[in-house]
């Protein structure tokens, strides 16, 4: 058990992963792009979950994680129909262009 | 009429509800009353509208006979009953329960106000037949009889300052019920306001009553005062009941002086004594009924109901009763003298009602309360009946107040000119029963030489106004034939009130009667645990008295006949001769003239700088100053808001990334 990948490289690359998907959200226009990274950043944080889990041997964080799944699936439900929406709306997925509540 | 054991004697027992269940009757009846005409009186046919608020006051009469039946069957000293209703307020060491008190007092109370009042909505079914807003007279009268009977069943002090306030506020609506007019308006909002000036002494005696023995029921504190229960008041420790009424306060008068002078306050304002009288005379804008029932009924005898209520309160106070007898006595003098000169039929009325409130005080006053209250019912009923009477004679005259019109009306309006005759004789203290109760007060405040001469003097004022009164509208040369032409003998709903009440105003003597009558008191026995023993005189002496009144009465009736009827033109001539005198008479003493330079203009300017300059300069500036200093925030603020989601989420980012920062700055540990 206590051989294999150390804690640290796993929180590294959760971490990694997260400001990928922060930056993700913020510098691209496309929408289901800003999607993508949401979801890039919801599973960062589930693999910092697991490891800890494991790292501490507790199982709580894992059934977090199952807890975090089904919210992103949830979450991907309702984002993609409002995606569908918005493109039937604007007919296009360009954020910047669902600027109806500008003052 | 020692004060001491009569408390002894009124031991409150406490009711439940079940058994004296009509109480509520008596009450809720008006009140539903009031209610549906008030709601859906609109919809409703006229007659429907008129039956439901009859017959209301109607049921609440006999609900209210039912009670004094079950009253007179209790042993004597059982005969004051606490009924306990429901808990009003109950917060910590302040406990206001909602109770009902039945006893002789108020019993006899309810029972005048119900019964002329039912008389006064019958006759208004016919004087306001072509009223367009039927439905809202007859709604606010119903909530007016309402509150009254409230006020005089309330249990406890608190009840009765629910009723108390009722009363003024339908007052007010009443009075102004013409709001259109502008002195009517004007009237009503005096009315109210005048009125209002002296509940705030009432409350404040309330509060410091409350403070002091921590209950504001009748009965609790006459029995505090009578065992002198050991208490804890508002300013610490404990003491007797009597010494907490006893202690002396900065102004140099005991505790227990001030509560009852702040108490008679009201009584001042609502029962319309000097110095608060004056909005009585202008009341008379309102529907002449709604007079009659402010002046019978409801209304004004609310002051002389409490201070003969309180009567244990006010008897450990010598100063306070001497202030009550005095102001009664100097009223009913100098109400009277005005009455003489007024030319409107209905003020001349409003100063007879003032000035035999001042009676009433006087009574109450030198401790006759019993003579008091039998003057108030008497009072009840032919002041009513005058009142019902001027109404009839504005209703035939097309709403003309000013006798020097009128003139010879018997001849057309026979009925009304009877009744009126017997109403009239009654105040004047000529006839039954106006001259028994009238005597009895007399006759108590002998032993105050100058009260009494007053009374005397009074008693010969009012005989003479009466009489003015009488001979101008109905008798001698119709003075404009245009109006004599078209008068008219008003219909049988007006003049069959006016008649059972004629009736009822002799028939109230019965009650209680001179001794040189034989032993007629059932009044006063009856009052008796409440009020305590009245002293009745030997009938040689109840003779001297009442021939010193009928002869003070019988002047007056000379003089009057001697200056309107066999001289007319005289007492004008003297009239001139004393220039001075008849100007301030007849300018009332220049009492509200003085009240406009000290009170009212001076608030009036104080309200215009108030809406003008404070409210525009100072109020209107701070929140046009708040609404100003947000929008220059907001323009500023929204900036921030581009309406682009990624500048949003580049917020939230470093908002996340400087509280991470921070927590790596500070450590941590938490």
């Amino acid at each position: 058990m206590e051989t294999g990948i150390p804690l640290n490289w796993v929180i590294a690359l959760s971490g990694i992963l997260f400001s990928l998907g922060i930056l993700g959200v913020l510098t691209k226009r496309n929408i289901i792009v800003i999607f993508m990274s949401v979801e890039l950043m919801l599973n960062a944080a589930n693999l910092a979950l697991v490891a800890f889990s494991r790292a501490h041997d507790n199982l709580d964080g894992q059934i977090f994680v199952f807890f975090t799944m089904t919210l992103a699936a949830a979450e991907v439900a309702v984002g993609l129909a409002i995606i569908v929406a918005l493109f039937r709306l604007k007919g296009s997925i360009d954020v910047d262009r669902a600027n109806l509540l500008k003052g | 009429m020692a004060g001491t054991h009569e408390a002894m004697a009124w031991s409150v027992l406490k009711g439940s509800v079940e058994d004296w269940s009509a109480v509520l009757l008596v009450l809720a009846l008006p009140f539903a009353g009031f209610a549906i005409n008030g709601l859906w009186g609109r919809r409703l046919l006229r007659g429907v509208v008129a039956c439901i608020a009859c017959g209301a006051i109607a049921g609440a009469f006999l609900a209210a006979l039912y009670l004094l039946a079950m009253n007179l069957s209790l042993p004597f000293a059982q005969r004051a009953m606490s009924v306990y209703v429901f808990s009003w307020l109950d917060a910590g060491p302040v406990r206001l329960p909602f109770t009902l008190l039945l006893d002789p007092l108020s019993l006899t109370m309810a029972l005048t106000v119900s019964g002329v009042s039912f008389l006064i909505h019958l006759y208004s079914v016919g004087y306001m037949a072509n009223e367009e807003e039927f439905s809202r007279y007859f709604a606010l009268l119903n909530l007016f009889v309402f509150f009254m009977l409230l006020l005089v069943l309330g249990g406890n002090l608190a009840v009765m300052f629910i009723g108390w306030e009722g009363v003024g506020f339908c007052s007010f609506a009443l009075i102004s019920f013409w709001f259109t007019r502008e002195r009517a308006a004007e009237a009503g909002r005096k009315a109210f306001l005048v009125t209002r000036f002296g509940d705030f002494g009432f409350f404040v005696a309330t509060l410091a009553l409350l403070a002091i023995f921590g209950t504001l029921e009748f009965g609790d504190i006459a029995r505090a005062l009578h065992a002198n229960e050991v208490l804890t008041p508002w300013w610490g420790g404990k003491v007797g009941a009597q010494d907490a009424l006893n202690r002396p306060t900065a102004l140099g008068i005991t505790l227990g002086t001030l509560i009852c002078l702040g108490l008679f306050m009201g009584a001042v304002g609502k029962s319309a004594q000097f110095p608060l009288y004056v909005w009585l005379p202008d009341a008379m804008e309102g529907p002449t009924p709604v007079s009659a029932l402010i002046h019978a009924a409801t209304m004004v005898t609310a002051g002389v109901y409490m201070v003969a209520r309180l009567h244990f309160l006010f008897e450990l106070s010598p100063v306070a009763l001497l202030v009550v007898a005095v102001i009664g006595a100097f009223t009913a003098t100098f109400a009277a003298t005005m009455g003489c000169v007024e030319n409107d039929i209905k003020r001349v009325l409003a100063y007879s009602t003032i000035s035999q409130l001042g009676y009433m005080f006087l009574a109450c006053g030198v401790g006759a309360y019993a003579a008091g209250i039998y003057h108030l019912v008497t009072h009840a009923f032919f002041k009513a009946l005058l009142f019902l009477c001027a109404g009839s004679v504005m209703h035939a005259l097309h709403d003309v107040l000013d006798i020097r019109r009128m003139g010879g009306l018997a001849k057309k309006m026979p009925t009304t000119a009877l009744t009126f005759w017997i109403g009239g004789l009654a105040l004047a203290g000529l006839i039954p029963s106006g001259l028994f109760s009238k005597d009895a007060i007399l006759h108590a405040a002998q032993g105050q030489k100058a009260l009494w001469a007053l009374g005397l003097f009074t008693a010969m004022l009012t005989a003479f106004y009466t009489v003015r009164l009488g001979i101008k509208v109905f008798h001698g040369q119709a003075r404009e034939a245009e109006l004599f032409e078209h008068a008219h003998e008003s219909p049988a709903i007006m003049t069959l009130p006016m008649s059972l009440l004629a009736v009822g105003t002799v028939a109230v003597s019965v009650l209680w009667m001179p001794a040189f009558l034989g032993h007629w008191t059932a009044l006063p026995t009856y009052l008796q645990p409440v009020l305590g023993e009245t002293h009745e005189p030997s009938a040689a002496e109840a003779l001297q008295g009442t021939l010193w009144a009928v002869g003070a009465a019988l002047l007056g009736v000379i003089v009057a006949l001697w200056a309107y009827a066999w001289q007319p033109g005289t007492l004008w001539r003297v009239a001139q001769a004393l220039p001075w005198l008849y100007r301030l008479v007849a300018g009332k003493y220049f009492v509200d003239e003085l009240y406009a330079t000290l009170i009212t203009r001076p608030s009036r300017h104080f309200a215009e700088w108030l809406s003008g300059r404070f409210d525009l300069g100072v109020i209107d500036a701070i929140v046009n100053g708040v609404g100003w200093l947000t929008a220059r925030l907001g323009e500023g603020v929204r900036r921030v808001q581009t309406g682009f989601v990624r500048n949003y989420a580049l917020y939230f980012v470093t908002a996340s990334l400087l509280i991470l920062l921070y927590l790596l700055v500070r450590g941590t540990r938490f």
